[in-house]
């Protein structure tokens, strides 16, 4: 369900100093820091969010050798992320390196297949390459999804643009112009704020699959950030879908190792599986890491003693 | 007009925040109540607070006879309740996460014109109670925020009528922000306390000094060991108080020269978790734990005295660090 997202200009001024609120609210420590020393992780580790986002700029600043180096190290914290994926592919393509656009295009549609702009990418990759076959291929799964869309779905005139875009290309017509979808935040950076703020919000309302939609929109503009993670996740588990669930709480804990939110939800997963040792665990960790106590070791604890008077 | 498209882009620096926060020291996290102060008020909101005044009357009833042994018990549930009232475990999901307690709102009970939460909040002093963000139950899908009401002031809810004031303290706790039921105890203790809360119109702020703080981590221990045996809510929520308030002096003694006093500072607060730990047997350990911890309060007071110029309860020291994070919290998109 998308929500009126007109935005009052005058909010960046007045958030200038506010610190980190979704550290501590929606995360308890976000990123957190304090990564341990073992020798694995010895070697630079990056802020996937952080680094996203700096490609993000880069790209917009035309910049796409250094949109390529964010990329890339946002990847290689956060190797799964679809929109990390897309936009390193997105930036070789603007290089016209179509031979290294490639990979991280087919890992964008095959982590994400409802991405319809890497699909796009990637049929006109496949073409620059001279694989017509896979170009065909790509073209008809996108064709496919728009003779399922119809009339009425919410991404008929993407996939049409997409469709349009591709036939184009591979009938000998340059596209005049690749550009960023809007939905990646280039030109509407802000609403993504608003997109994440009204997730939450819809998530204490109940309202899960509106939620998953407009956390998937916040996701592009902030990549791999771990509050956006745990939130999926946590909407993903109170739909029952706890292997999703499972599989976005640890997305999160690898890019933020001691998020707070991360570590509790997933605790309660393990509890809500039957695996009260497992949330022990959690609990141990969270304890630890507040050493002036938090919430989200409260609500753990409260879990598990429910889980063992039950 | 919907609350999810009013003043929300608030958080784009927010998230640029949350990343600059994920590289930053595990030590130094900043100061909470930026999350919710607008900046140009920072300044003052971190340096100096109301002055309080609490009245109290032995009984309800304004005819009953005072006996000095009620005005005792009286006074202990008044100082129980400030501490719950400065504790946001009582409170509950986005706010319990955020730090945000009542005095968050309310500071010594009074209004908070320099509370500014993104999104939640329009004008400075604002704040929409009837927000999802951090309620399941009361969210009205209209951005609709109002003035935060000084509480020494006569309100909306009679501060007189019995149970009426509970009542309500209880939707605010459980309905308006998600948390816990809190049981009778703190229910009485919270409505205590707000019903000796008296305006202070002639009072001049008082400096917000390291001793504020640790005066209420002394007040919590306190009022956590008259209580009951049986109040294990209570107690539990009292010490957490307790531990809150360190965490506030630990973000104010950030200098990275101030080691010790934040090592000191912790050691106490991981000793306040074991007193937590062991609320429910009251046992001679427990006394033990809460002597010692009574002592490290006068051993921590002093060690934290002979630096706090240092510390970011020095104005001058505040002043530059908001600056500073001002620069750094610039959003770049």
């Amino acid at each position: 369900m998308r929500r009126s997202l007109t935005l009052l200009a005058t909010g960046a001024a007045l958030s200038l100093s506010a610190i980190p609120f979704a550290v501590n609210a929606a995360g308890g420590g976000g990123g957190g820091g304090g990564f341990s020393g073992s020798p694995s992780q010895s070697a630079p580790r990056y802020d996937a969010s952080a680094e996203y986002q700096k490609g993000r700029t880069a790209l917009q600043a035309k910049d796409y050798k250094k949109a390529i180096k964010a990329f890339k190290r946002s990847l290689s914290v956060a190797s799964k992320n679809a929109n990390a994926q897309y936009l390193l592919g997105f930036s070789y393509m603007k290089l016209d390196n179509h031979k290294k656009a490639k990979k991280p295009l087919e890992k964008a549609v095959k982590l994400s297949p409802g991405l319809i702009d890497a699909h796009r990418d990637l049929a006109i990759t496949y073409h620059k390459l001279g694989n017509t076959e896979k170009a065909n291929s790509t073209l008809g799964k996108l064709t496919a999804k728009q003779n399922a869309c119809g009339d009425s779905c919410a991404e008929k005139a993407q996939l049409n643009a997409a469709v349009a875009a591709v036939q184009s290309t591979m009938g000998g017509n340059e596209q005049a112009s690749l550009q960023l979808p809007q939905s990646f935040g280039l030109v509407d950076g802000q609403t993504s704020d608003a997109v994440y703020l009204s997730a939450v919000s819809l998530i204490n309302e109940g309202q899960y699959e509106a939620a998953l939609l407009e956390l998937d929109e916040a996701g592009k503009t902030f990549g791999p950030h771990p509050d956006v993670l745990t939130y999926i996740g946590f909407a993903n588990r109170k739909m029952k879908r706890f292997d999703i669930a499972e599989e976005y709480y640890q997305r999160a804990l690898t890019v933020a190792p001691n998020h707070l939110g991360a570590i509790e939800y997933y605790g309660e997963l393990k509890i809500e599986r039957g695996d009260l040792a497992g949330a022990q665990q959690h609990l141990v960790r969270l304890e630890k890491l507040c050493a002036f106590g938090c919430y989200e070791a409260e609500e753990l604890r409260r879990w598990i003693t429910e889980a063992q008077s039950s | 007009m919907d609350h999810r498209g009013t003043k929300l882009l608030t958080f784009a620096a927010l998230t640029l925040a949350v990343t600059a926060a994920s590289a930053a020291p595990k030590e130094n996290r900043g100061l909470s109540a930026l999350a919710w102060l607008e900046p140009r008020g920072a300044l003052q909101a971190l340096s100096n607070e109301p002055d309080r005044r609490l009245h109290v009357r032995s009984s309800e009833n304004p005819a009953a006879t005072d006996d000095p042994g009620s005005t005792k018990r009286r006074w202990q549930q008044i100082s129980a309740g400030e501490i719950l009232f400065h504790t946001p475990i009582l409170l509950g999901g986005q706010a319990a996460k955020a730090g945000i307690s009542c005095a968050s709102c309310h500071v010594n009970g009074r209004d908070n014109a320099h509370f500014q939460f993104p999104g939640v909040s329009h004008d400075p002093g604002t704040a929409d109670v009837t927000h999802s963000f951090f309620s399941s139950f009361r969210g009205d899908d209209h951005f609709n925020p109002v003035s935060i009401p000084d509480l020494t002031r006569p309100g909306k809810i009679s501060h007189e009528n019995p149970e009426e004031l509970e009542k309500f303290i209880r939707g605010l706790i459980v309905e308006e922000f998600d948390g816990q039921e809190p049981g009778n105890a703190a229910l009485t203790a919270l409505a205590a306390y707000v019903r000796a809360l008296r305006p202070c119109d002639g009072c001049s702020p008082r400096p917000l000094i390291m001793t504020t703080h640790l005066g209420r981590v002394k007040q919590a221990l306190s009022a956590a060991v008259q209580i009951e045996a049986s109040e294990q809510r209570l107690s539990h929520l009292l010490i957490g108080g307790a531990r809150t308030q360190l965490s506030l002096i630990h973000e104010r003694y950030a200098d990275k020269k101030l080691a010790r006093e934040r090592t000191a500072i912790t050691k106490l607060s991981v000793d306040l978790a074991t007193l937590q730990d062991n609320i429910g047997v009251r046992s001679a350990r427990y006394y033990q734990l809460h002597r010692k911890a009574t002592d490290q309060i006068q051993a921590l007071r002093k060690l934290l005295a002979d630096s706090e110029s240092r510390s970011l309860y020095n104005p001058e020291r505040l002043e530059a660090y908001l600056e500073k994070h001002a620069i750094r919290q610039r959003p770049t998109h």
